[in-house]
Protein backbone atom coordinates (compact mmCIF):
# COMPACT_ATOMS: atom_id res chain seq x y z
CA UNK A 1 0.00 0.00 0.00
CA UNK A 2 2.90 2.14 1.21
CA UNK A 3 4.49 1.81 -1.90
CA UNK A 4 1.36 2.19 -4.27
CA UNK A 5 0.61 5.85 -2.62
CA UNK A 6 4.34 6.85 -2.71
CA UNK A 7 3.95 6.16 -6.49
CA UNK A 8 0.56 8.10 -7.04
CA UNK A 9 2.09 10.88 -4.97
CA UNK A 10 5.26 10.64 -7.11
CA UNK A 11 2.99 10.46 -10.33
CA UNK A 12 0.61 13.61 -8.94
CA UNK A 13 3.99 15.68 -8.53
CA UNK A 14 5.82 15.11 -11.87
CA UNK A 15 3.49 12.85 -13.65
CA UNK A 16 3.14 14.00 -17.07
CA UNK A 17 6.46 16.03 -16.80
CA UNK A 18 7.95 13.03 -15.71
CA UNK A 19 6.90 11.26 -18.59
CA UNK A 20 7.70 13.70 -21.14
CA UNK A 21 10.97 13.35 -19.94
CA UNK A 22 11.17 9.81 -19.85
CA UNK A 23 9.86 9.82 -23.86
CA UNK A 24 12.67 12.85 -24.67
CA UNK A 25 15.47 10.74 -22.99
CA UNK A 26 14.49 7.80 -24.68
CA UNK A 27 13.54 9.16 -28.10
CA UNK A 28 17.41 10.22 -27.75
CA UNK A 29 18.72 6.56 -26.88
CA UNK A 30 17.26 5.47 -29.81
CA UNK A 31 18.00 8.14 -32.29
CA UNK A 32 21.31 6.43 -32.36
CA UNK A 33 20.12 2.81 -32.05
CA UNK A 34 16.87 2.31 -34.05
CA UNK A 35 18.99 1.98 -37.42
CA UNK A 36 19.50 -2.60 -36.65
CA UNK A 37 16.30 -2.71 -34.98
CA UNK A 38 14.65 -1.12 -38.55
CA UNK A 39 17.42 -3.83 -40.20
CA UNK A 40 16.24 -6.53 -38.68
CA UNK A 41 12.64 -5.72 -38.79
CA UNK A 42 12.52 -5.32 -42.47
CA UNK A 43 14.42 -8.80 -42.90
CA UNK A 44 11.68 -9.80 -40.99
CA UNK A 45 9.28 -8.46 -42.71
CA UNK A 46 9.89 -9.88 -45.97
CA UNK A 47 10.78 -13.09 -44.90
CA UNK A 48 7.58 -13.83 -43.08
CA UNK A 49 5.88 -12.10 -46.17
CA UNK A 50 7.57 -14.67 -48.19
CA UNK A 51 6.62 -17.03 -45.94
CA UNK A 52 2.91 -16.49 -45.68
CA UNK A 53 2.43 -16.00 -49.28
CA UNK A 54 4.05 -19.30 -50.46
CA UNK A 55 2.79 -21.25 -47.54
CA UNK A 56 5.79 -21.94 -45.43
CA UNK A 57 4.23 -22.45 -42.23
CA UNK A 58 7.12 -24.64 -41.13
CA UNK A 59 9.11 -21.60 -41.37
CA UNK A 60 7.26 -19.10 -39.36
CA UNK A 61 7.74 -21.69 -35.75
CA UNK A 62 11.36 -22.86 -36.98
CA UNK A 63 12.86 -19.56 -38.26
CA UNK A 64 11.50 -17.84 -35.14
CA UNK A 65 12.88 -19.77 -32.61
CA UNK A 66 16.21 -20.52 -33.82
CA UNK A 67 16.98 -16.83 -35.49
CA UNK A 68 15.56 -14.59 -32.53
CA UNK A 69 18.76 -15.88 -30.93
CA UNK A 70 20.79 -13.77 -32.91
CA UNK A 71 18.41 -11.07 -32.87
CA UNK A 72 18.50 -10.47 -28.91
CA UNK A 73 22.00 -10.98 -29.02
CA UNK A 74 22.21 -8.08 -31.31
CA UNK A 75 19.72 -6.15 -29.13
CA UNK A 76 21.18 -6.78 -25.89
CA UNK A 77 24.58 -5.42 -27.68
CA UNK A 78 22.49 -2.18 -28.90
CA UNK A 79 20.83 -2.09 -25.13
CA UNK A 80 24.05 -2.68 -23.15
CA UNK A 81 25.50 1.05 -24.16
CA UNK A 82 23.71 1.70 -20.86
CA UNK A 83 26.38 -0.15 -18.87
CA UNK A 84 29.11 1.89 -20.71
CA UNK A 85 27.28 5.20 -19.93
CA UNK A 86 27.59 3.66 -16.42
CA UNK A 87 31.21 2.69 -16.33
CA UNK A 88 32.34 5.80 -17.91
CA UNK A 89 30.12 7.82 -15.67
CA UNK A 90 28.35 9.78 -18.49
CA UNK A 91 25.10 8.89 -16.36
CA UNK A 92 26.06 11.88 -14.30
CA UNK A 93 25.66 14.36 -17.14
CA UNK A 94 22.17 13.57 -17.11
CA UNK A 95 21.02 13.04 -13.52
CA UNK A 96 22.50 16.27 -12.91
CA UNK A 97 20.59 17.86 -15.85
CA UNK A 98 17.26 17.03 -14.28
CA UNK A 99 16.81 13.52 -15.14
CA UNK A 100 15.87 11.15 -11.93
CA UNK A 101 17.15 8.12 -11.62
CA UNK A 102 13.22 6.21 -12.56
CA UNK A 103 13.17 8.49 -15.34
CA UNK A 104 16.45 7.42 -16.40
CA UNK A 105 16.02 3.70 -16.26
CA UNK A 106 12.20 4.05 -17.60
CA UNK A 107 13.79 5.96 -20.76
CA UNK A 108 16.20 2.94 -21.08
CA UNK A 109 13.69 0.01 -20.36
CA UNK A 110 11.22 1.98 -22.86
CA UNK A 111 14.28 2.13 -25.74
CA UNK A 112 15.85 -1.34 -24.98
CA UNK A 113 13.30 -3.47 -23.85
CA UNK A 114 9.89 -2.26 -24.44
CA UNK A 115 10.33 -0.57 -28.01
CA UNK A 116 12.04 -3.56 -29.68
CA UNK A 117 9.58 -5.84 -27.94
CA UNK A 118 7.08 -4.25 -30.16
CA UNK A 119 8.57 -3.19 -32.99
CA UNK A 120 9.84 -6.68 -34.03
CA UNK A 121 6.63 -8.62 -33.12
CA UNK A 122 5.27 -5.74 -35.30
CA UNK A 123 7.09 -6.51 -38.18
CA UNK A 124 6.01 -9.93 -38.66
CA UNK A 125 1.90 -8.93 -37.96
CA UNK A 126 2.47 -6.03 -40.87
CA UNK A 127 2.92 -8.31 -43.86
CA UNK A 128 0.53 -11.31 -42.24
CA UNK A 129 -2.24 -7.90 -41.64
CA UNK A 130 -1.95 -6.90 -45.53
CA UNK A 131 -1.53 -10.67 -46.78
CA UNK A 132 -3.71 -12.60 -45.24
CA UNK A 133 -4.97 -11.35 -41.97
CA UNK A 134 -7.17 -14.70 -41.44
CA UNK A 135 -3.71 -16.63 -40.47
CA UNK A 136 -3.33 -14.46 -37.53
CA UNK A 137 -6.63 -15.90 -35.62
CA UNK A 138 -6.61 -19.56 -37.67
CA UNK A 139 -5.41 -22.20 -36.44
CA UNK A 140 -2.45 -24.06 -38.87
CA UNK A 141 -4.47 -27.46 -38.97
CA UNK A 142 -3.61 -30.44 -41.59
CA UNK A 143 -5.67 -33.40 -41.84
CA UNK A 144 -7.28 -32.83 -38.84
CA UNK A 145 -4.09 -32.22 -36.56
CA UNK A 146 -3.03 -28.87 -35.18
CA UNK A 147 0.65 -28.40 -36.54
CA UNK A 148 1.19 -25.24 -35.22
CA UNK A 149 -0.72 -22.64 -32.81
CA UNK A 150 -2.11 -19.90 -33.59
CA UNK A 151 0.08 -16.90 -35.26
CA UNK A 152 -0.78 -14.36 -32.76
CA UNK A 153 -0.09 -16.76 -30.01
CA UNK A 154 3.41 -16.95 -31.43
CA UNK A 155 3.80 -13.26 -31.58
CA UNK A 156 2.82 -12.59 -28.10
CA UNK A 157 4.99 -15.33 -27.20
CA UNK A 158 7.74 -13.71 -29.21
CA UNK A 159 6.88 -10.21 -27.06
CA UNK A 160 7.68 -11.52 -23.71
CA UNK A 161 10.73 -13.31 -24.35
CA UNK A 162 12.37 -10.29 -25.62
CA UNK A 163 10.56 -8.70 -22.52
CA UNK A 164 11.89 -11.22 -20.14
CA UNK A 165 15.60 -11.81 -21.90
CA UNK A 166 16.44 -7.78 -22.46
CA UNK A 167 15.01 -7.20 -18.78
CA UNK A 168 17.62 -9.93 -17.12
CA UNK A 169 20.49 -9.59 -19.77
CA UNK A 170 20.32 -5.38 -19.13
CA UNK A 171 19.61 -5.50 -15.53
CA UNK A 172 22.26 -7.99 -14.45
CA UNK A 173 24.49 -6.11 -16.76
CA UNK A 174 23.98 -3.27 -15.14
CA UNK A 175 23.88 -4.47 -11.31
CA UNK A 176 27.31 -6.22 -12.21
CA UNK A 177 28.67 -3.34 -14.32
CA UNK A 178 29.66 -5.72 -16.67
CA UNK A 179 28.74 -5.76 -20.53
CA UNK A 180 30.02 -9.47 -21.02
CA UNK A 181 27.19 -10.82 -18.27
CA UNK A 182 24.72 -9.12 -20.26
CA UNK A 183 25.67 -10.98 -23.19
CA UNK A 184 26.66 -14.00 -21.61
CA UNK A 185 22.69 -13.92 -19.90
CA UNK A 186 21.57 -14.12 -23.08
CA UNK A 187 23.31 -16.70 -24.85
CA UNK A 188 22.24 -18.72 -21.72
CA UNK A 189 18.75 -18.28 -21.71
CA UNK A 190 18.59 -18.59 -25.36
CA UNK A 191 21.05 -21.26 -26.64
CA UNK A 192 22.37 -23.02 -23.06
CA UNK A 193 19.76 -23.31 -20.52
CA UNK A 194 16.85 -24.78 -23.08
CA UNK A 195 19.55 -27.24 -24.88
CA UNK A 196 20.30 -28.55 -21.68
CA UNK A 197 16.53 -28.68 -20.17
CA UNK A 198 15.65 -30.96 -23.10
CA UNK A 199 18.57 -32.66 -22.87
CA UNK A 200 17.41 -33.41 -18.80
CA UNK A 201 14.01 -33.87 -20.24
CA UNK A 202 15.20 -36.26 -22.50
CA UNK A 203 17.26 -38.55 -20.24
CA UNK A 204 14.16 -38.38 -17.61
CA UNK A 205 11.05 -39.93 -19.83
CA UNK A 206 14.04 -42.33 -21.18
CA UNK A 207 14.63 -43.91 -17.27
CA UNK A 208 11.34 -43.53 -16.02
CA UNK A 209 8.62 -45.59 -17.35
CA UNK A 210 5.31 -44.27 -18.77
CA UNK A 211 4.02 -45.48 -15.16
CA UNK A 212 6.00 -42.79 -13.61
CA UNK A 213 5.49 -39.99 -16.23
CA UNK A 214 1.82 -40.71 -16.34
CA UNK A 215 0.45 -37.55 -17.85
CA UNK A 216 3.66 -35.44 -18.01
CA UNK A 217 4.98 -36.93 -22.14
CA UNK A 218 7.78 -35.49 -23.03
CA UNK A 219 6.72 -33.05 -24.88
CA UNK A 220 4.21 -31.62 -21.92
CA UNK A 221 7.27 -31.49 -19.53
CA UNK A 222 9.70 -29.70 -21.81
CA UNK A 223 7.19 -27.63 -22.43
CA UNK A 224 6.54 -26.76 -18.65
CA UNK A 225 10.34 -26.54 -17.98
CA UNK A 226 10.92 -23.84 -20.80
CA UNK A 227 7.84 -21.54 -19.92
CA UNK A 228 9.39 -19.51 -17.34
CA UNK A 229 12.09 -18.59 -19.24
CA UNK A 230 11.25 -19.34 -22.95
CA UNK A 231 7.73 -18.89 -24.02
CA UNK A 232 8.56 -19.34 -27.54
CA UNK A 233 10.21 -22.52 -27.40
CA UNK A 234 7.57 -23.74 -24.85
CA UNK A 235 4.30 -23.37 -27.44
CA UNK A 236 6.70 -24.81 -30.58
CA UNK A 237 7.52 -28.49 -28.25
CA UNK A 238 3.75 -29.19 -27.67
CA UNK A 239 2.15 -31.86 -29.98
CA UNK A 240 -0.81 -30.88 -32.57
CA UNK A 241 -2.65 -33.74 -30.87
CA UNK A 242 -2.07 -33.65 -27.22
CA UNK A 243 -5.76 -33.46 -25.82
CA UNK A 244 -4.47 -31.06 -23.08
CA UNK A 245 -2.91 -28.72 -25.93
CA UNK A 246 -4.80 -25.80 -25.21
CA UNK A 247 -4.05 -26.05 -21.25
CA UNK A 248 -0.55 -26.22 -22.09
CA UNK A 249 -0.70 -23.39 -24.84
CA UNK A 250 -2.22 -21.62 -21.86
CA UNK A 251 0.25 -22.16 -19.23
CA UNK A 252 3.19 -21.12 -22.03
CA UNK A 253 1.96 -18.02 -22.61
CA UNK A 254 0.41 -16.73 -18.81
CA UNK A 255 3.84 -18.00 -16.45
CA UNK A 256 6.60 -15.98 -18.70
CA UNK A 257 3.82 -12.94 -18.61
CA UNK A 258 3.80 -12.91 -14.74
CA UNK A 259 7.69 -13.27 -14.61
CA UNK A 260 8.31 -10.57 -17.25
CA UNK A 261 5.74 -7.82 -15.20
CA UNK A 262 7.23 -9.08 -12.41
CA UNK A 263 11.06 -8.62 -13.77
CA UNK A 264 10.29 -5.39 -15.31
CA UNK A 265 8.78 -3.89 -11.68
CA UNK A 266 11.69 -5.66 -9.91
CA UNK A 267 14.14 -4.22 -12.20
CA UNK A 268 13.23 -0.56 -12.02
CA UNK A 269 12.52 -0.67 -7.84
CA UNK A 270 15.88 -2.76 -7.44
CA UNK A 271 18.16 -1.97 -10.70
CA UNK A 272 18.05 1.96 -9.88
CA UNK A 273 19.84 1.44 -7.01
CA UNK A 274 22.94 0.42 -8.81
CA UNK A 275 23.13 3.42 -11.21
CA UNK A 276 25.87 4.67 -9.05
CA UNK A 277 29.23 5.21 -10.45
CA UNK B 1 9.55 6.88 -29.27
CA UNK B 2 5.79 7.52 -31.23
CA UNK B 3 7.83 8.37 -34.05
CA UNK B 4 10.13 5.18 -34.20
CA UNK B 5 6.88 2.97 -33.68
CA UNK B 6 5.36 5.08 -36.72
CA UNK B 7 8.66 4.36 -39.15
CA UNK B 8 8.72 0.59 -37.70
CA UNK B 9 5.07 0.58 -39.28
CA UNK B 10 6.49 2.78 -42.33
CA UNK B 11 9.39 0.70 -43.29
CA UNK B 12 7.20 -2.73 -42.55
CA UNK B 13 4.55 -1.65 -45.45
CA UNK B 14 7.01 -0.78 -48.17
CA UNK B 15 9.21 -3.57 -47.01
CA UNK B 16 6.00 -5.99 -47.44
CA UNK B 17 5.74 -4.35 -51.53
CA UNK B 18 8.95 -6.76 -52.20
CA UNK B 19 7.01 -10.54 -51.24
CA UNK B 20 3.91 -8.97 -53.00
CA UNK B 21 6.21 -7.91 -55.75
CA UNK B 22 7.72 -11.30 -55.73
CA UNK B 23 4.14 -13.03 -55.89
CA UNK B 24 2.80 -11.01 -58.50
CA UNK B 25 5.66 -12.47 -60.75
CA UNK B 26 6.05 -15.66 -59.29
CA UNK B 27 2.56 -16.80 -58.07
CA UNK B 28 2.82 -19.49 -55.39
CA UNK B 29 1.61 -22.73 -56.56
CA UNK B 30 -1.85 -24.06 -55.60
CA UNK B 31 -1.89 -26.69 -53.38
CA UNK B 32 -3.33 -29.57 -53.85
CA UNK B 33 -4.66 -32.25 -51.67
CA UNK B 34 -5.97 -35.36 -53.51
CA UNK B 35 -9.35 -36.04 -50.90
CA UNK B 36 -10.72 -38.85 -52.95
CA UNK B 37 -8.44 -40.16 -55.55
CA UNK B 38 -10.00 -42.31 -57.90
CA UNK B 39 -13.32 -42.74 -56.66
CA UNK B 40 -15.79 -45.77 -57.31
CA UNK B 41 -18.32 -46.21 -59.56
CA UNK B 42 -21.45 -47.13 -57.21
CA UNK B 43 -23.46 -47.37 -60.66
CA UNK B 44 -22.25 -48.02 -64.30
CA UNK B 45 -24.79 -49.07 -67.05
CA UNK B 46 -24.44 -49.28 -70.61
CA UNK B 47 -27.95 -49.16 -72.69
CA UNK B 48 -29.22 -48.38 -76.18
CA UNK B 49 -31.65 -45.18 -76.54
CA UNK B 50 -34.88 -45.34 -78.91
CA UNK B 51 -32.53 -44.20 -81.27
CA UNK B 52 -30.51 -47.63 -81.20
CA UNK B 53 -27.34 -44.82 -79.71
CA UNK B 54 -24.85 -46.26 -77.13
CA UNK B 55 -25.27 -45.16 -73.73
CA UNK B 56 -23.11 -44.87 -70.77
CA UNK B 57 -24.38 -43.65 -67.24
CA UNK B 58 -22.08 -43.35 -64.38
CA UNK B 59 -22.71 -42.23 -60.84
CA UNK B 60 -19.85 -42.49 -58.23
CA UNK B 61 -19.56 -43.01 -54.97
CA UNK B 62 -20.68 -40.42 -52.43
CA UNK B 63 -17.66 -37.92 -51.58
CA UNK B 64 -19.42 -35.53 -48.60
CA UNK B 65 -17.44 -37.47 -45.91
CA UNK B 66 -13.98 -37.12 -47.25
CA UNK B 67 -14.80 -33.06 -47.83
CA UNK B 68 -15.99 -32.93 -44.29
CA UNK B 69 -13.13 -34.89 -42.28
CA UNK B 70 -10.70 -32.78 -44.53
CA UNK B 71 -9.52 -29.88 -42.50
CA UNK B 72 -8.32 -27.07 -44.60
CA UNK B 73 -5.19 -25.18 -43.44
CA UNK B 74 -6.12 -21.84 -42.06
CA UNK B 75 -6.11 -18.54 -44.18
CA UNK B 76 -6.39 -19.49 -47.36
CA UNK B 77 -9.12 -19.98 -50.22
CA UNK B 78 -10.23 -23.50 -51.18
CA UNK B 79 -12.14 -25.01 -53.66
CA UNK B 80 -13.16 -28.39 -55.18
CA UNK B 81 -11.95 -29.57 -57.93
CA UNK B 82 -13.41 -32.28 -59.60
CA UNK B 83 -12.18 -34.08 -62.69
CA UNK B 84 -13.46 -36.67 -65.03
CA UNK B 85 -11.02 -38.44 -66.80
CA UNK B 86 -12.29 -40.54 -69.93
CA UNK B 87 -10.61 -42.49 -72.24
CA UNK B 88 -11.77 -42.27 -75.42
CA UNK B 89 -9.60 -41.99 -78.65
CA UNK B 90 -11.71 -40.66 -80.68
CA UNK B 91 -14.04 -37.77 -79.72
CA UNK B 92 -15.83 -37.51 -82.41
CA UNK B 93 -18.01 -40.25 -81.97
CA UNK B 94 -19.21 -38.03 -78.61
CA UNK B 95 -23.01 -37.20 -79.47
CA UNK B 96 -24.10 -35.89 -75.96
CA UNK B 97 -21.12 -35.61 -72.85
CA UNK B 98 -23.28 -34.47 -69.57
CA UNK B 99 -21.32 -34.60 -66.36
CA UNK B 100 -22.82 -33.63 -63.23
CA UNK B 101 -22.59 -33.00 -59.60
CA UNK B 102 -25.02 -34.11 -57.87
CA UNK B 103 -26.64 -34.32 -54.49
CA UNK B 104 -28.63 -37.36 -53.01
CA UNK B 105 -30.52 -37.81 -49.97
CA UNK B 106 -28.15 -39.89 -47.62
CA UNK B 107 -28.19 -43.71 -47.68
CA UNK B 108 -29.06 -43.74 -51.10
CA UNK B 109 -28.00 -47.37 -51.89
CA UNK B 110 -26.93 -47.56 -55.57
CA UNK B 111 -25.07 -50.75 -56.71
CA UNK B 112 -24.63 -52.02 -60.46
CA UNK B 113 -22.39 -52.53 -63.27
CA UNK B 114 -23.36 -53.77 -66.06
CA UNK B 115 -25.99 -53.55 -69.21
CA UNK B 116 -29.26 -52.57 -68.81
CA UNK B 117 -32.58 -51.88 -71.04
CA UNK B 118 -33.39 -48.23 -71.78
CA UNK B 119 -36.91 -48.60 -70.35
CA UNK B 120 -35.58 -49.25 -66.62
CA UNK B 121 -32.81 -46.47 -67.44
CA UNK B 122 -34.89 -44.02 -67.31
CA UNK B 123 -35.39 -43.98 -63.54
CA UNK B 124 -32.07 -43.15 -63.17
CA UNK B 125 -31.38 -40.21 -65.67
CA UNK B 126 -34.66 -38.73 -64.01
CA UNK B 127 -33.05 -38.99 -60.32
CA UNK B 128 -29.67 -37.48 -61.69
CA UNK B 129 -31.66 -34.33 -63.58
CA UNK B 130 -33.60 -33.51 -60.87
CA UNK B 131 -30.95 -33.75 -57.71
CA UNK B 132 -28.46 -31.70 -60.10
CA UNK B 133 -26.19 -29.59 -58.07
CA UNK B 134 -23.27 -28.00 -60.93
CA UNK B 135 -23.12 -28.55 -64.38
CA UNK B 136 -19.47 -29.77 -64.21
CA UNK B 137 -19.03 -29.57 -68.09
CA UNK B 138 -19.66 -25.65 -67.84
CA UNK B 139 -17.87 -25.31 -64.28
CA UNK B 140 -15.75 -28.25 -62.56
CA UNK B 141 -14.73 -25.95 -59.81
CA UNK B 142 -16.77 -25.37 -56.34
CA UNK B 143 -16.23 -23.16 -53.46
CA UNK B 144 -15.00 -25.38 -50.18
CA UNK B 145 -17.56 -23.35 -47.93
CA UNK B 146 -20.72 -24.41 -50.59
CA UNK B 147 -19.48 -28.05 -51.04
CA UNK B 148 -19.09 -28.54 -46.96
CA UNK B 149 -21.94 -27.08 -46.27
CA UNK B 150 -24.15 -28.96 -48.92
CA UNK B 151 -22.25 -32.32 -47.95
CA UNK B 152 -23.20 -31.94 -44.23
CA UNK B 153 -26.84 -32.45 -45.63
CA UNK B 154 -26.49 -34.74 -48.66
CA UNK B 155 -24.11 -37.02 -50.51
CA UNK B 156 -22.08 -35.46 -53.19
CA UNK B 157 -21.72 -37.38 -56.18
CA UNK B 158 -20.33 -37.32 -59.54
CA UNK B 159 -23.20 -38.30 -62.18
CA UNK B 160 -22.04 -38.62 -66.19
CA UNK B 161 -24.54 -39.22 -68.86
CA UNK B 162 -21.96 -40.24 -71.87
CA UNK B 163 -24.66 -40.80 -75.88
CA UNK B 164 -22.31 -41.99 -78.19
CA UNK B 165 -23.01 -42.08 -82.36
CA UNK B 166 -24.36 -45.56 -83.56
CA UNK B 167 -21.20 -46.35 -85.49
CA UNK B 168 -18.97 -46.09 -82.15
CA UNK B 169 -16.44 -48.79 -82.52
CA UNK B 170 -14.65 -50.02 -79.50
CA UNK B 171 -11.33 -49.26 -81.10
CA UNK B 172 -12.72 -45.82 -80.40
CA UNK B 173 -13.52 -45.99 -76.82
CA UNK B 174 -9.93 -47.33 -75.21
CA UNK B 175 -7.40 -49.17 -76.83
CA UNK B 176 -8.95 -51.99 -78.55
CA UNK B 177 -7.23 -51.81 -81.53
CA UNK B 178 -8.24 -54.95 -82.54
CA UNK B 179 -11.54 -55.00 -81.72
CA UNK B 180 -13.27 -53.35 -84.29
CA UNK B 181 -16.80 -54.43 -83.08
CA UNK B 182 -19.65 -52.01 -83.37
CA UNK B 183 -20.56 -50.69 -79.86
CA UNK B 184 -24.42 -50.76 -80.15
CA UNK B 185 -24.38 -54.29 -81.18
CA UNK B 186 -21.92 -55.29 -78.11
CA UNK B 187 -24.66 -53.93 -76.26
CA UNK B 188 -27.72 -55.18 -77.58
CA UNK B 189 -26.10 -58.69 -77.06
CA UNK B 190 -25.27 -57.93 -73.69
CA UNK B 191 -29.03 -57.09 -72.91
CA UNK B 192 -29.93 -60.69 -75.03
CA UNK B 193 -27.41 -62.25 -71.72
CA UNK B 194 -24.45 -62.77 -74.28
CA UNK B 195 -21.59 -63.60 -71.63
CA UNK B 196 -18.80 -62.07 -74.04
CA UNK B 197 -20.77 -59.13 -74.53
CA UNK B 198 -21.58 -58.79 -70.91
CA UNK B 199 -17.89 -59.62 -69.95
CA UNK B 200 -16.61 -57.04 -72.50
CA UNK B 201 -18.80 -54.61 -71.91
CA UNK B 202 -18.25 -54.64 -67.83
CA UNK B 203 -14.61 -53.77 -68.69
CA UNK B 204 -15.34 -50.61 -70.81
CA UNK B 205 -17.17 -49.37 -67.95
CA UNK B 206 -14.76 -49.75 -65.17
CA UNK B 207 -11.87 -48.41 -67.20
CA UNK B 208 -13.74 -45.52 -69.70
CA UNK B 209 -14.04 -43.10 -66.81
CA UNK B 210 -12.30 -42.48 -64.15
CA UNK B 211 -13.48 -39.56 -61.12
CA UNK B 212 -10.69 -37.62 -58.75
CA UNK B 213 -11.70 -34.87 -56.69
CA UNK B 214 -9.15 -32.47 -55.35
CA UNK B 215 -9.22 -29.61 -52.39
CA UNK B 216 -7.05 -26.81 -54.20
CA UNK B 217 -6.36 -23.96 -52.82
CA UNK B 218 -4.91 -20.39 -53.95
CA UNK B 219 -3.75 -17.36 -52.59
CA UNK B 220 -2.89 -14.44 -54.59
CA UNK B 221 -2.70 -10.38 -53.68
CA UNK B 222 -6.38 -8.74 -54.46
CA UNK B 223 -7.56 -5.34 -53.91
CA UNK B 224 -8.04 -5.72 -50.52
CA UNK B 225 -4.19 -6.26 -50.00
CA UNK B 226 -3.99 -2.54 -51.26
CA UNK B 227 -7.02 -1.54 -49.09
CA UNK B 228 -4.73 -2.86 -46.10
CA UNK B 229 -1.64 -1.45 -46.48
CA UNK B 230 -3.13 1.82 -47.28
CA UNK B 231 -4.99 1.46 -43.83
CA UNK B 232 -1.34 1.05 -42.09
CA UNK B 233 0.14 3.65 -43.83
CA UNK B 234 -2.59 5.97 -42.69
CA UNK B 235 -2.42 4.84 -39.35
CA UNK B 236 1.61 5.53 -39.31
CA UNK B 237 1.16 9.10 -40.63
CA UNK B 238 -1.52 9.60 -38.04
CA UNK B 239 0.96 8.74 -35.32
CA UNK B 240 3.40 11.15 -37.29
CA UNK B 241 0.91 13.97 -37.32
CA UNK B 242 0.22 13.55 -33.60
CA UNK B 243 3.69 13.27 -32.47
CA UNK B 244 4.37 16.47 -34.54
CA UNK B 245 2.23 18.54 -32.39
CA UNK B 246 4.03 17.26 -29.32
CA UNK B 247 8.15 18.13 -30.49
CA UNK B 248 7.97 19.67 -33.75
CA UNK B 249 11.90 19.45 -33.76
CA UNK B 250 12.22 15.76 -34.12
CA UNK B 251 10.53 16.15 -37.47
CA UNK B 252 12.79 18.12 -39.89
CA UNK B 253 11.94 16.71 -42.82
CA UNK B 254 8.29 17.28 -41.90
CA UNK B 255 9.10 20.53 -41.15
CA UNK B 256 11.16 21.30 -44.31
CA UNK B 257 8.16 19.88 -46.50
CA UNK B 258 5.37 21.56 -45.01
CA UNK B 259 7.94 24.95 -45.14
CA UNK B 260 7.95 24.12 -48.80
CA UNK B 261 4.53 23.56 -49.42
CA UNK B 262 3.89 26.85 -47.91
CA UNK B 263 5.94 28.60 -50.61
CA UNK B 264 4.57 27.03 -53.25
CA UNK B 265 0.79 27.90 -52.18
CA UNK B 266 1.92 31.70 -51.69
CA UNK B 267 4.14 31.66 -55.28
CA UNK B 268 1.20 30.16 -56.76
CA UNK B 269 -1.30 32.77 -55.70
CA UNK B 270 -0.77 35.78 -58.02
CA UNK B 271 -0.62 39.34 -56.83
CA UNK B 272 -4.02 41.86 -56.67
CA UNK B 273 -4.33 44.14 -59.89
Amino acid sequence: MSSTRSFLKYFNRSGLGSLNRIIIHSTYVLGSKALPIYAVSALFTVLFGLAVIYRVYYFISSFLTIFIVLVEILIVGVGSSVIDELREGTIQVYLASGLSRTEYIWSWILAVVIYPSIAIPLSIIIPVIIINPDILFTEIRRYGITISPYMHMYVYALTIQLLLHMTWSIGIGIVKKNKSLAWLTVILLTIVIPLVSSIVTAFMSFVSSPYYMGRFTYSRTLSLIYAPYSPLLSISVLQGDDPLYDQYVFLSLSIPSIIAFVSIVLFTYYVKKYLEV
Amino acid sequence: MIKYLAYILIISVIVTFIPITISIYYPPSSQTYPIGRSIEKDLAIATLDQDGNPVLIYISRGFSATILDTEPMGGYKYYIDIRIMDNINNKKIIERYERYLIALPKQTLLKYSGVMEWSKVQQFLIMIHKTKYIDLSKNNKIDYGKARSIASQKELRIAVILILKKNTKLSDLLMYGRFNYNLSNVISNGIKHNFTANALLNDILSRLINFYVYMVSSITPDIHVWIRMSTVLLIAFILIGVDYYRDPSEYTWLRRLIKRIKRSKSNSISPPS
